[in-house]
């Protein structure tokens, strides 16, 4: 069909980016300028590559499109192996959208050794798109795990106060994880002596076995996600992360876990998966439940943001492990919802930061007047991550807790109570943030300038965008969910 | 009787001797401050020696069958010449700076070489011994080259008297042996191992020789010197420590127990896998704490050489080849991290904590990022050379049933994660203390450039490597 490499060169034009932002000469303020236009028009253009590959690609074929392939290895034939379906385009789409967004708003918020900054973010962008992209075990699990290097920089780097523990936290916590998977990959590498995902789906392992490899699977993706009770790591590097790497975390990083599932431990393991089905669904809940009582004790509004994240992936879990159509569609649905809610809602409380240095719930108060845009923005956001109709939040949810209620009502009924729960804490942080004045002083802070009202109403005309019209995704990713479905 | 034809079969051993004594007379006679002659002198020697390499026959055996050329010896040989050459290209300037400019240095440097190079080829316990005397007391001396540093006395003695040892215990063992099987010769132990039931002496002898080149290797636990001497001694006889002396030991102990000692399988497989966890959890563990970067690396050490003991732990030759490689890529990674050790000064003064190149990276971002990228590889984090070494170890372990090598293995790189991170954490996240001096060594450098970049395009040639460890070692 189509010769051109249109995937590697995805992946390969921000490396590219890299390698120049690395090696430009010139005074520091150039060069930070320079190099931000170069960072932005590199995204711009994978933008557009990635929406080419969008229009171009057969939603009818569920298949892999665009394959490319070379052996690496003789080794297990790893090899150099890249293909899209429908749900790695979804969250490629996904990508694409948030970094020039990021990386347009790092003219307001990174201001020192932007040349470091647009090497670490050019090259997650690359890493990012070869994990959603690439169809060899190992060759996921080296882009999975390259990935922890620039966080490790974004974090440490351009945090706060306690940047290095949370870098530390989180690099030392996520590489534990995977390397179980690494394991899990030998055993089944030498096992089916292959590594292509595509053929591994196949491949028929042992019932005991398969749990085995699901468990060794499964401890790395739920330290992304990041599932109860591995999420410890989340809050710490969300507060002390700069905002654009907030924005990246939540936005794409916790989706790598929720992908991970779909691509590698459903098809590759469907009996463990089943089996262990009942028991993920449980942690789902027990994530939901009390990450959302944490959220609400929070007086910190990142922490506050990083808990409700936790719980939010939470119905991604039990949406995929409901293992039913409505289930996994919306669980990609509430994914990609939650990608664009959360970084809409961290990039609001990166505004208000800016503004007075304080991220206590109690230093604000009475915004909608001194700030009514970016009240109003913040409240269609917030509306939108607590699920309200007609907003992307909602269809998500409800998707998700339609699966759960098949696979089991009570569990459903859990589920469902952990929206009232989300509700609660966003809500009154709106009250407390946006309209009390009683008792307390009234905040005055500078309006959103424009640009930032551009980028911050983008988010939610997505959120609304997505809420109204869910059927563009929804129908984007039927094949993929049947096809996936039928392992089961 | 050595034939006048076979004298080609030991070229590079000759060339290096010959030579070494050449440059022992030139220097002892020569009045004139020459020492860069001696050192460009010492170069185009082991430089020949190289090239010789490629004019030996594979599958000789001389001075009968005591000294035998494998496809492996040969190429490690040629592996041992290459470092060795590297070593002394970039301590040319470490020297001047450190006054060892001493003719003593490149002439025990090369009579080590020529201990390991017979090392390497020995099919005979007592050739064994000699090449591994000959090997360490070169070292030892030049250990204690500095010789008004406390320090590096200190190490030296330590050195001297536990290697010492460890050489006594070889032979205790080998005596043994030979009580049992009448000769020393591998080919006939070989025989004897194959054909006879337990023997407790037999299995003595086998114990005591693992555990003499187990303390060559610094593998736990017979580690105990490794970091006093590695910190005591010049950064430039550091880098030959961590490198050539672990190669020619990991070749020995190859040729040893895939040779002679392969009918006791069950005698030393748990040896050789408690070895190797040990030296994981011991070398992780104990570097964690460690601010003096020789210390670390010493640490860092023992742990690697865990790792290549799981692939010999395996008892097959995909697994043994996966050591090889490993062994490969640990040799280079080291030699860059310690040219940069080497490299680092101020105010005339080397360098070796940790908290003396904070903020590396605002006023070097290229050598930061080399050395991020050696510190990365060796950490095994994909996709630099390191993981892929990881990998085939981890796979070799898995394919032979030992998935509890493997499982440790990866825990304890997660472990040793950590302190590398520590070292990155201070080139980027820090604050700058106090600048390096400016004047950084050309010839450093560019070796430290190499080897990154060796690291980081490695999965591109991994497989033609791997194809030519396989036609070595088959």
């Amino acid at each position: 069909m189509n010769s051109f490499p249109i995937l590697s060169s995805i992946i390969i034009l921000p490396l590219f980016g890299a390698l120049v932002a690395m090696l430009v000469k010139g005074s520091d303020k150039e060069i930070s300028k320079n190099l931000r236009d170069l960072a932005l028009w590199i995204s711009i253009v994978e933008l557009i590559l990635v929406v080419l590959l969008c229009l171009q690609f057969d939603q009818s074929n569920d298949n892999f499109q665009f394959v490319e392939k070379t052996v690496l290895l003789t080794k297990f034939n790893i090899s150099y192996f890249l293909g899209v379906d429908a749900v790695s385009l979804t969250f490629m789409l996904l990508t694409a959208f948030l970094f020039p967004l990021c990386i347009y708003y790092t003219k307001l918020s990174i201001k020192y050794r932007t040349r470091e900054f647009m090497v670490c973010f050019l090259l997650l962008q690359a890493l990012v798109m070869g994990v959603f992209s690439c169809l060899d075990i190992v060759l996921f699990y080296i882009f999975f795990e390259s990935l922890l290097i620039p966080m490790f920089l974004i974090i440490g780097i351009w945090g706060g106060k306690r940047r290095i523990f949370a870098s530390y936290k989180f690099f030392i916590y996520t590489l534990a994880g995977s390397v179980f998977f690494l394991i899990s990959i030998i055993v089944m590498a030498s096992i089916a002596n292959t590594t292509s995902i595509t053929e591994l789906d196949n491949y028929y392992f042992d019932i005991e076995l398969q749990k085995w490899l699901w468990l060794g699977m499964f401890v790395s993706f739920a330290i992304k996600v990041p599932m109860w009770p591995f999420h410890t790591w989340l809050p710490d590097a969300h507060v002390e992360a700069p905002t654009v790497g907030s924005i990246i975390l939540a936005g794409i990083l916790l989706k790598v876990g929720g992908y991970a599932f779909l691509r590698l431990s459903l098809p590759i393991l469907p009996s463990a998966s089943f089996y262990f089905s009942e028991a993920i669904l449980i942690l789902s809940i027990i994530a939901i439940i009390y990450t959302s009582f944490v959220a609400m004790a929070q007086d910190d509004m990142k922490k506050m943001i990083a808990y409700s994240s936790v719980a939010h992936m939470g119905y991604v879990t039990a949406g995929i492990f409901s293992l039913t159509e409505a289930g996994i569609k919306g669980a990609i649905f509430q994914m990609l919802s939650h990608g664009i809610v959360s970084s809409a809602l961290f990039l609001s409380i990166g505004f208000l930061y800016e503004r007075t240095n304080s991220r206590q719930i109690k230093d604000y108060s009475f915004l909608v007047k001194s700030m009514p845009v970016f009240s109003f923005l913040f409240i269609v956001i917030v509306l939108s991550s607590v699920g309200l109709p007609g907003t992307s939040g909602f269809i998500g949810e409800l998707m998700s807790v339609l699966g759960v209620y098949k696979f089991n009502s009570i569990f459903g009924f859990f589920v469902a109570f952990g929206l009232v729960l989300g509700a609660i804490y966003m809500l009154r942080l709106v009250r407390q943030i946006v309209f009390t004045i009683e008792a307390r002083k009234e905040t005055t802070l500078k309006e959103l300038i424009f640009s930032e009202k551009i980028i911050l109403s983008l988010f939610a005309i997505l959120s609304i965008l997505l809420g109204l019209m869910p059927n563009i995704l929804l129908r984007f990713i039927d094949s993929f969910t049947l096809k996936l479905l039928l392992n089961f | 009787m050595l034939h006048l034809s076979q004298i080609s079969f030991i070229l590079p051993e000759l060339i290096i001797f010959l030579s070494g004594i050449f440059i022992l007379i030139y220097g002892a006679f020569s009045k004139t401050d020459n020492f860069s002659n001696i050192n460009i002198l010492a170069l185009m020697a082991i430089l020949i020696a190289g090239l010789s390499v490629f004019f030996i026959d594979d599958y000789k055996s001389l001075f009968n069958n005591a000294f035998v050329i494998t496809p492996l010896a040969k190429y490690i040989k040629l592996l041992v010449l290459i470092i060795s050459f590297l070593a002394i290209y970039i301590s040319y300037n470490y020297l001047s700076h450190n006054e060892l400019k001493v003719f003593e240095y490149p002439v025990l440097l090369i009579f080590s070489v020529l201990g390991m190079l017979i090392m390497i080829s020995s099919n005979d316990l007592i050739m064994l011994y000699i090449s591994i005397e000959l090997q360490s007391l070169s070292l030892y001396v030049l250990v204690a080259l500095r010789r008004r540093s406390i320090k590096a006395s200190e190490a030296a003695l330590k050195y001297f008297i536990l290697g010492s040892i460890a050489s006594a215990i070889i032979l205790y063992g080998a005596s043994m042996i030979y009580s049992v099987t009448g000769a020393t010769n591998y080919n006939i132990i070989s025989a004897y191992s194959k054909i006879s039931d337990e023997n407790i002496i037999f299995s003595f002898g086998i114990i005591l020789i693992l555990s003499g080149i187990a303390f060559k290797l610094s593998a736990a636990p017979f580690h105990m010197w490794t970091p006093d001497v590695y910190e005591g001694s010049p950064s430039s006889v550091t880098t030959i420590l961590v490198t050539l002396p672990k190669l020619a030991a990991l070749t020995v102990l190859i040729n040893l127990l895939f040779k002679p000692f392969i009918g006791q399988v069950e005698v030393w497989q748990p040896i050789i896998i408690i070895i190797s966890v040990l030296s994981m959890a011991v070398g992780s563990i104990s570097a964690l704490k460690q601010e003096n970067l020789k210390r670390l690396f010493a640490f860092s050490t023992i742990a690697n050489i865990g790792y290549v003991l799981i692939g010999l732990a395996c008892v097959n030759e995909d697994a043994v080849q996966s050591s090889l490689l490993y062994i490969f890529v640990y040799t280079f990674g080291v030699l860059g991290v310690f040219s940069f050790i080497m490299m680092l000064r101020r105010d005339d003064t080397q360098l070796v904590n940790i908290s003396d190149i904070s903020g590396m990276s605002k006023l070097n971002p290229i050598l930061s990022l080399f050395i991020a990228i050696l510190l990365l590889s060796m950490a095994g984090i994909p996709p630099f050379g390191g993981f892929f070494a990881k990998l085939y170890i981890f796979s070799a372990a898995i394919e032979s049933d030992l998935l509890f090598l493997a499982i440790s293995g990866v825990i304890f790189s997660v472990v040793s994660a950590y302190y590398y991170l520590k070292i990155i954490k201070a080139i980027y996240l820090d604050e700058v203390v106090e600048d390096i001096a400016s004047n950084l060594d050309k010839k450093q450098y560019l070796i430290i450039a190499f080897t990154s970049l060796l690291m980081l395009t490695f999965i591109f040639y991994a497989d033609e490597l791997i194809r030519f460890i396989n036609f070595i070692y088959i």
